[in-house]
């Protein structure tokens, strides 16, 4: 039997408030949540709530997701790092400490194939490792202190001590290729 | 308060900033502004947002602690939720699809806050309901739910019934209402804005009112709530629109 698709799932919560739907996004994407979350915050016990609170959220109001404006996944990644940087920068001695040189690649998944609720995650890995391997090592570490560490453009000049309008051009263009591959890759 | 526009290009030049969250309040909510009534440069949003949320599959996956599935559960089945919504296309089809006064009136009033804010002072130290607001339910109106804009976590339902030129708005999640600011009911109709009444939101950040029109509800083509100056709002919106719905498939 064919599987639901997201969307599927995402209309029955939105429109019956089908807690079975509701389950099996949480079992699809959770994971790929709590991993996100655990990454940033070294804390699997903030990582647990955070992941909790998105799948709440979203069940409280669903109609905050709007499946004309993308999929599920890149979605649901996108609240839980608002969710973890709102977090952070409310307590910021709870911030990762950055500790030298950060390489990207060193966080990326085993390629190799995994349960079907890492699916996508792992996909959409692979393509993301691609475009950002092709990125020199400046962009690559800019793209990775925005993201996972949270810091501020005016942060990581500070950090790397270079000028901030170097820090938003390299920024700016990891980020640029990386939007180019997802709409290529939702083609 | 003033909401300052801005055009494509300063928009793009900051859109980088802006889904980083890497931005002053007052820009973002230009952005959220220009955003709203821009399809083009939204397109461009969603697609760089994306693409920045696709960073994080590239962590190592995690083993999630023992027992997550069992807790999320069991906060799944306590977590309250609004009422599913009327589904607004099956009206054509099926005719007008009545939301049961009875059941809605129940479901609402479970809400403390909410039976709070549909009674008024009974003058000796009680409450009682709001009858204007109980006529609205028991008119067994649609259900129409809210779409959050600039307050991203708000959520809420607009009952209106056939004909009606009164409309019961119920809101959650919004932010407080700053000393300075109301919110600011709009209906709009060809392009017009007609004021739908304002509201502040206290502490708990919900709130419930009494939307007004001048003609039937159905005649609009949707509403939107804006933050505009305290105490009686503006003649125009100025501000950002947090959250708003669509009125174009009521039966006119």
């Amino acid at each position: 039997m064919t599987e639901p698709s997201d969307r599927d799932l995402s209309d029955r919560v939105r429109d019956t408030r089908d807690q079975t739907a509701m389950t099996m996004l949480y079992d699809r994407y959770s994971q790929a949540v709590y991993s996100l979350a655990v990454a940033m915050l070294h804390n699997p016990a903030a990582a647990e709530d955070i992941t909790q609170d998105v799948f709440l959220t979203f069940w409280q109001n669903p109609a905050r997701y709007d499946p004309d404006r993308g999929p599920f996944g890149p979605w649901v990644l996108r609240v839980t790092r608002n969710r973890v940087i709102d977090l952070t920068r409310r307590r910021r001695h709870e911030r990762p400490a950055v500790e030298g040189e950060v390489d990207l690649t060193l966080r990326l998944v085993d390629p190799e194939p995994g349960p079907d609720d890492l699916a996508w995650s792992r996909s959409v890995a692979r393509e993301v490792a691609g475009v950002l391997k092709s990125l020199p090592a400046a962009q690559r570490q800019a793209i990775e202190l925005a993201y996972f560490q949270g810091m501020t453009q005016s942060e990581m000049a500070r950090h790397l001590d270079i000028p901030l309008g170097t820090v938003k051009t390299r920024v700016r263009t990891a980020l640029q290729r990386l939007a180019t591959l997802m709409a290529e890759t939702d083609a | 308060m003033n909401q300052p526009t801005i055009d494509h290009s300063e928009v793009r030049d900051h859109l980088t900033d802006y889904v980083l969250d890497d931005i002053d309040e007052g820009m973002a909510r230009a952005i959220r502004a220009h955003l709203d009534s821009c399809p083009e440069c939204r397109a461009i949003h969603d697609q760089l947002a994306d693409g920045l949320a696709s960073l994080g599959t590239l962590v190592l996956p995690a083993e999630m602690p023992a027992g997550h599935r069992d807790r999320f559960l069991a906060r799944l089945e306590a977590t309250p939720t609004e009422p599913a919504p009327v589904p607004i296309g099956a009206r054509r089809s099926g005719g007008w699809l009545r939301y049961g006064a009875a059941a809605a009136i129940a479901v609402l009033l479970a809400a403390s806050a909410l039976a709070f804010y549909l009674s008024r002072s009974d003058g000796e130290g009680g409450r009682m309901l709001d009858p204007r607001a109980v006529e609205i339910l028991a008119s067994a109106p649609a259900a129409i739910p809210l779409v959050a804009d600039a307050a991203t976590e708000a959520y809420g339902t607009l009952f209106v019934a056939p004909d009606a030129t009164e409309a019961l708005l119920v809101v959650d999640d919004l932010p407080a209402s700053e000393p300075d600011t109301v919110y600011q009911v709009w209906l709009v109709r060809d392009g017009e804005r007609t004021s739908g009444g304002t509201f502040t939101v206290n502490g708990g950040h919900d709130a419930a009112m009494i939307v007004s029109a001048p003609q039937p509800i159905a005649a609009f083509q949707a509403l939107g709530i804006t933050i505009e100056p305290a105490p009686d709002g503006s003649p125009g919106p100025t501000g950002p629109r947090v959250v708003s719905c669509s009125l174009e498939e009521l039966p006119t």
